[in-house]
């Protein structure tokens, strides 16, 4: 006997109604197809789910061949997607258009319905819009107005079917931050779009219920929300999330809503297998699985990826510099430079350590940026006063032992004591302005320094959801179209260190000029102070002392006291290293030079003076040596050179003749050549390194 | 936004991850986090990725890679 069950609109007759009759001879006809849509019967229904893949798309073809085993196998198959398909992988990131990998990926992968998730804004409104016109699947959200944005607007609900109809509804919503009301993305990919609040919007679907078998959320709001979700809405079955990365690896059980998350990246594919019986759920279960287990992958998916993988993209060029900026000061000026100008901050920071390489070429590629900026950090905005910038300086200086903050918009001084305690700090525009006390500055900083720096602020801070090497990239795509030389300042110091001098001190000459090292490529008076002395005290024809020795920062006022305790100060690791002289060719001095120099200025030098000419690859092109009274090197002759004995014994193993090892330090030749001339005077302001740039490209 | 991770409250921004919230607390054990010496745990011992996004008040916990899968979290804070 046919059974109709009256709930079902379609199916709904009355009893001795004559189209019964017919009904029944068309089932005698038709009997597969009638007993297809037994909806009363016992249904298996496997949802299979991913969500936060961040672009990562070497996991999809896993997937994707995972997806069609199971469609394979399983009569009734649904593919959800929680949302947050972009941002993570450069590859995608900077495609153009950009994303175009995951959007031709997800269209392959058999998916039903996505639910859009925060980072789904990231590349702006145009790819989101490409993305929703050209998807073989459903949208999902129900708590964003599109309507003013010229974005389609996303369903609020849809209902899926399984072969024997029996009937699903599923909601779909977006997190939104709980003090802007607008969710984790750049700002600018949101124009024109309002957002609710998404628990109390989901509320207002609750007769959803009543028009469905099974009620689903796929839910972009982090697993924290989805408990509240389901302590309000026990109607849902099922809670399928995402934004939180959580590995739902056993499944939850809340108020009687099972709720699954599948950790993030495409590590994991969620599959919930429920059991229905007369349109009710008797029996539900979840659990991931580790795509790493899977075997095999859709191998015309494969191919693609390896083509997208193989995209020259990194090679691109992001833009022409005046110069190859070197060495964390000036690349530190160039980030925050960057930062400052592209987020409209009044100040930026940026930490040495997060400069991960030693140069930019002229000609900056994507691969360039992205070997800089390799974390993914993001900027972060806060308000700050001058006493809480003074406490973020205080902190960095005191724990470091250096001036390691690199900044834009401000120049500050410490004045501090023989063993680095901060004693005071002056702090001023870059026009020499006092900062206000009683104002409050933009300050941008990178995640990196928020969470790891003790500082005090009042403002907690608002991360803008745009990386470093984003805003690299901007920086100098912005300074090209506008022809304006963004390296123009980064050679001049910003930052400033005194020594506050008090009794314990060892006076051992004069100061008659300021002694310091230097931020651009050329010798300075420090540098050439710790050569000469070197020279003098071993007797060398020519000394290469490495020009990261010397401390550019720390400043030594004139006319003034020159004591002892200056030296370590002033040249890092002086009192550790010692000196090597040996016998060295002309021709072994020259390779040993252009070696060293091949992309950033590397020696202060007695002895000698040289010429470097780099071109716009930031390689060395032109090396020139002139020693004193004129001409060069001599390839065959003999020169006794001094090195510091790391540069000897571990950098390059130079090969030199008959080499000898002093037991002085650096530090201790410095002191005791001071202490023969007394007089530290304008003649070690020599310029005996220049550098030069090819404009050509 | 307030996170309480192994116990201690830490502050971090607004839309900071939960990497962020393991770096404010542990320098040691953010730099294990990224060598996945170390899981992220939520109140409900599920894993949570270090990109994961974070909510006011959430309750996280670090377990070392090298305890079972089924070692309750807050044993270790017992």
């Amino acid at each position: 006997m046919l059974k109709i069950n009256p709930r079902n609109k379609k199916f709904r007759l009355s009893p001795g109604h004559g189209l019964t009759l017919l009904a029944v001879i068309l089932c005698l006809f038709f009997q597969p197809a009638c007993t297809s849509v037994n909806r009363d019967a016992e249904t298996q229904i496997v949802i299979l789910h991913v969500n936060d893949l961040h672009a990562k798309i070497d996991q999809f073809p896993k997937i994707a061949a995972y997806i069609a085993q199971q469609r394979a196998e399983h009569e009734n198959v649904f593919v959800l997607n929680g949302g947050d398909n972009f941002s993570g992988n450069p590859v995608v990131d900077l495609a153009n258009p950009q994303g175009e990998p995951v959007r031709q990926l997800l269209n392959m992968m058999t998916i039903d319905v996505l639910t859009i998730g925060n980072h789904d804004f990231d590349y702006g409104q145009a790819v989101l819009k490409g993305f929703i016109e050209k998807a073989n699947f459903r949208f999902l959200c129900l708590n964003a107005d599109m309507k003013k944005s010229g974005l389609p607007q996303p369903n609020p609900f849809v209902f899926l079917e399984t072969k024997n109809r029996i009937k699903i509804a599923l909601v779909g919503m977006v997190q939104v931050e709980a003090d802007n009301h607008i969710p984790s993305t750049k700002p600018g990919g949101l124009n024109g779009i309002s957002f609710s609040e998404p628990i109390e919007a989901t509320q207002k679907y609750r007769y959803l219920k009543k028009e469905s078998d099974i009620f689903i959320a796929l839910s972009h709001l982090g697993f924290d929300d989805d408990i509240i979700l389901a302590d309000k809405m026990p109607e849902l079955d099922l809670i399928i999330g995402g934004h939180s990365h959580t590995a739902i690896e056993e499944p939850v059980e809340h108020n009687g809503v099972l709720i699954t998350q599948a950790g993030a990246q495409g590590a994991y594919v969620g599959r919930i297998v429920l059991t229905v019986k007369d349109r009710k759920i008797i029996n539900k279960s979840a659990r991931l699985v580790d795509v790493k287990s899977l075997k095999t992958g859709n191998p015309e998916m494969q191919k693609l990826v390896d083509a997208f993988n193989d995209n020259p993209v990194l090679e691109e060029e992001v833009g022409t510099l005046s110069i190859s900026p070197q060495g964390k000061f000036e690349l530190g000026h160039l980030i925050t430079d960057g930062i400052r100008s592209v987020h409209k901050a009044d100040i930026a920071f940026h930490n040495s350590g997060g400069i991960r390489s030693g140069y930019l070429p002229r000609i900056v590629l994507n691969k360039d940026v992205y070997t800089l900026h390799p974390f993914g950090n993001e900027v972060v905005l806060m308000k700050m006063s001058a006493e809480e910038i003074r406490s973020l300086l205080k902190y960095d200086y005191e724990k470091q032992k250096k001036l390691d903050l690199k900044v834009s918009g401000l120049h500050y001084t410490i004045t501090r004591s023989p063993d680095f305690k901060v004693i005071s700090m002056e702090l001023s525009t870059p026009g020499g302005k006092l900062l206000e006390e009683d104002r409050d500055y933009t300050v941008a900083l990178n995640n990196y320094i928020f969470s790891t720096y003790g500082f005090r602020h009042k403002d907690p801070g608002t991360s803008i959801q745009t990386t470093l090497a984003e805003t690299l990239t901007q920086y100098i795509k912005e300074g090209n179209a506008a022809a304006k030389d963004i390296c123009a300042d980064i050679q001049h110091m910003r930052t400033f260190e005194t020594i506050a001098a008090d009794a314990t001190l060892t006076e051992i000459g004069k100061l008659e000029i300021p002694l310091s090292g230097s931020l651009s490529p050329r010798s300075s008076s420090a540098g050439n102070l710790a050569a000469d002395a070197v020279r003098v005290e071993t007797g060398a024809d020519i000394v290469l002392l490495p020009d990261s020795m010397v401390r550019a920062e720390l400043v030594l006022k004139a006319p003034g006291p020159y004591y002892s305790e200056y030296t370590p100060a002033l040249y890092a690791f002086s009192d550790k290293n010692t000196v090597v002289t040996a016998g060295l060719s002309g021709k072994q001095l020259e390779e040993f030079l252009r070696q060293r120099n091949k992309y950033r200025m590397d020696f202060q030098v007695s002895g000698m003076t040289y010429r470097l000419v780099y071109d716009t690859s930031g390689q060395l092109a032109e090396l020139q040596v002139t020693l004193p009274g004129g001409g060069g090197l001599e390839a065959d002759k003999v020169y006794k050179a001094a090195f510091t004995d790391y540069d000897y014994k571990k950098h390059y193993k130079l090969e030199g003749i008959a080499p000898s090892f002093s037991e002085k330090t650096v530090a201790q030749m410095v002191n005791d050549y001071v202490k023969k001339i007394g007089n530290i005077t304008v003649a070690l302001q020599e310029e005996r390194v220049t550098v030069d740039y090819r404009k050509e490209k | 936004m307030r996170i309480v991770i192994d116990g201690a409250e830490v502050v971090v921004f607004t839309g900071a991850r939960v990497k962020d919230a393991v770096l404010k607390h542990s320098d040691t054990a953010y730099k294990n986090l990224l060598k996945e010496k170390l899981r992220v745990l939520d109140l409900f011992g599920n894993r949570l990725e270090p990109d994961g996004a974070l909510c006011d008040g959430q309750q996280l916990y670090t377990m070392s890679n090298l305890l079972p899968a089924n070692h309750s979290p807050k044993e270790n804070h017992a």
